[in-house]
């Protein structure tokens, strides 16, 4: 009773205080000084050009990924910029041979469907998903390249850059995992220099890892391209696989 | 036909119109008192924009109501449905009957005034339960059996507490009601306890706050009003809102003086007293005033607790007092005085000692659970 007429006293209390409504289109709230409200594309009064080249720097650094660039530009980077990034493509793609997945456009044609098909023999000829296959497979079946991009890094098979001669997977199931497979992992990244999903400059190792591999009696297994499977696996063993792997190459060399 | 019936007739619907007038235009101010007034006490504005300082919100928001769709549910009895929202105003409206609005205004001067106020407003209960039923759907049906238990409990502590009124008045009409209040001795101040009991099961009779479980919007659905939409729901939304003047207007009449106040006579137009009118608008509208701010600052009661409040305190508090005035009026039929120390002494011990027994039975309800385990 009485903390009824205590709760009646305090909520009186605030009849004659200051209201907080701010009534918006009359009165505006002083912004904080670091709020840089909505952004927007300016565009160049003299040109009407955007200003904005859709460099997607923003995009990429943004903390909080809230930019999101959708560009459609006619903008040409610079001949120094266009020449560097192709060096770079070039270096971590090579020119693949394109004669080679024509045949598998062609039954493409025949039979008008399979486009996952396409991709995955795409993927057995050149062991990854080249850039300019993607795009000669897009210009020759109709089907964009964005749509060809979204099939082929939603399905963790694909894989948009070259592996190496060794594809190292290492698995993680959990019997993997407690047995210490992310002790192996850590050896292999520590003896390659390579982190996780990489392929080394030399294009001989690919590290990999998976969430299981269905031979729990081996924990930790560790993956040898689609061919060897080493079990009961150790850091040291990891070490010495690979400097075995290396030797191997130097023989074949 | 004699002329004599036609002019009844006439003066029948005049006042039928009058009577409804009244009720809109008190629910449409109360909404608009009460949101304004809610946002005071809450450090907002509320709706300002319609109209003067947002005089004109309400009524945009009745042609808004009128304005939706006038949806029935397929299992619903049609005729009940349409019934319930119609019969619910019957309260409302046929209590101004009697209400002594000033000196020389009221409509019928009922010697019974009192019994046909508790009767007029159980129809109210009567509408609910017939438009939760009639909605064919449990929620609305669950809605109002909760809504009429509460309503029909909380009528028995009024009716003791207007017992007390009718006693110390020597009359059940209204009007002596009122005189027996002159020169100051307004009930309220003669007898507080029999005020806070009507008062508290008036409140519960409103469905407000502390006691509106049956339309609790933050836990329910919307009780018995859960098919209702457009008009049939504005109904009863106008209800509930003029409900809270017409049962101001009571309270005044009973406990506050009605129309009694200073400068009785200064402005008297074909006898109808204008300054007590203005009294009886400032006294019925202070007791809005605080059931707004009572809404506002007191948390709503569980179910268990609400029935039990009634049947547990209110009741019998009711009865003990009713007996104890009777036996004071006995004891000292010529000193008002007596009855007053009386009340002001149970008043406080209530108030002093009810947060003491609640505890008390709390720790006592521990320790038998501590027992047991």
């Amino acid at each position: 009773m009485l903390g009824i007429l205590k709760a009646m006293r305090t909520t009186l209390g605030h009849l004659p205080q200051r209201k907080i409504t701010v009534q918006y289109p009359e009165q505006r709230e002083q912004l904080p000084e670091r709020s840089r409200g909505l952004f927007r594309v300016a565009i160049d009064q003299a040109s009407g050009e955007p200003r904005c080249r859709a460099c997607t720097l923003c995009e990429t650094n943004c903390p909080v990924q809230v930019i999101r660039v959708n560009y459609h530009s006619t903008y040409e980077l610079p001949a120094v910029n266009e020449a560097r990034i192709q060096r770079v493509r070039g270096d971590s793609q090579p020119a693949p041979d394109l004669t080679r997945i024509v045949p598998v456009i062609d039954h493409y044609r025949e039979t008008g469907t399979g486009l996952m098909a396409v991709l995955q023999h795409t993927q057995e000829i050149y062991g990854y998903l080249p850039r300019l296959a993607l795009q000669e497979i897009a210009v020759e079946t109709g089907v964009s390249l964005s749509q060809l991009y979204g099939v082929a890094s939603f399905y963790d098979q694909f894989r948009l850059s070259p592996v190496g001669r060794f594809v190292i997977t290492v698995c993680h199931g959990t019997a993997c995992h407690v047995a210490g497979a992310p002790l192996i992992t850590e050896a292999f990244s520590d003896e390659l220099g390579l982190e996780v999903g990489k392929t080394s400059k030399d294009r001989l190792f690919t590290l990999q890892t998976v969430s299981c591999v269905g031979a729990c009696a081996l924990a930790p297994v560790v993956r040898l391209g689609d061919d060897e499977t080493h079990g009961r696996m150790s850091p040291d063993k990891a070490r010495a696989l690979v400097n075995d792997l290396r030797h191997r190459a130097e023989v074949d060399r | 036909m004699s002329w004599d019936l036609v002019w009844a007739i006439v003066r029948l619907l005049v006042a039928v119109v009058i009577a409804y007038g009244i009720v809109f235009a008190a629910a449409l101010v109360n909404i608009l008192f009460e949101r304004r007034l809610l946002a005071f006490l809450q450090d907002r504005l509320g709706p300002n924009r319609t109209g003067w300082q947002g005089t004109l919100q309400s009524v945009a928001d009745a042609f808004k109501m009128m304005g939706k769709e006038d949806f029935a549910p397929t299992a619903a009895d049609k005729a009940m449905f349409t019934l319930a929202p119609i019969m619910v105003m019957i309260g409302a409206v046929a209590i101004q009957v009697v209400i002594p609005y000033t000196r020389g205004w009221t409509d019928q001067n009922l010697n019974v005034g009192l019994i046909y106020v508790v009767a007029i407003t159980s129809f109210t209960v009567l509408a609910i339960l017939l438009g939760g039923w009639a909605s064919h759907n449990k929620y609305s049906l669950v809605g109002a059996l909760r809504s009429g238990a509460q309503m029909i409990s909380y009528e028995l502590p009024m009716i003791l507490a207007l017992l007390v009124v009718g006693m110390a008045a020597g009359s059940l009409s209204l009007n002596a009601v009122v005189l027996a209040q002159s020169r100051y001795q307004w009930f309220v101040f003669t007898m507080p306890f029999t005020f806070l009991l009507f008062f508290i099961a008036s409140i519960a009779e409103l469905n407000r706050g502390p006691f509106d479980l049956p339309e609790s919007e933050s836990e329910l659905v919307a009780g018995y009003g859960t098919e209702y939409s457009g008009m049939r729901f504005g109904m009863f939304f106008l209800n509930e809102y003029a409900g809270m003047t017409i049962m101001s207007m009571v309270t005044v009449t009973l406990f506050l003086g009605g129309w009694q106040g200073p400068l009785a006579n200064a402005l008297v137009v074909h006898g109808v007293a204008i300054v007590p009118l203005l009294w009886f608008l400032i006294k019925v509208y202070a007791l809005v005033f605080a059931l707004i701010w009572i809404r506002l600052s007191v948390p709503r009661l569980q179910v268990d607790q609400l029935m039990g409040f009634a049947w547990k305190v209110l009741i019998p508090l009711g009865l003990v007092n009713l007996l104890a005035t009777a036996a004071v009026m006995l004891w000292a039929p010529h000193w008002k005085g007596a009855m007053a120390i009386y009340s002001w002494i149970f008043l406080l011990a209530f108030v002093g000692l009810f947060d003491k027994v609640l505890r008390w039975r709390l720790e006592r309800r521990r320790k038998d659970v501590a027992v047991v385990a």
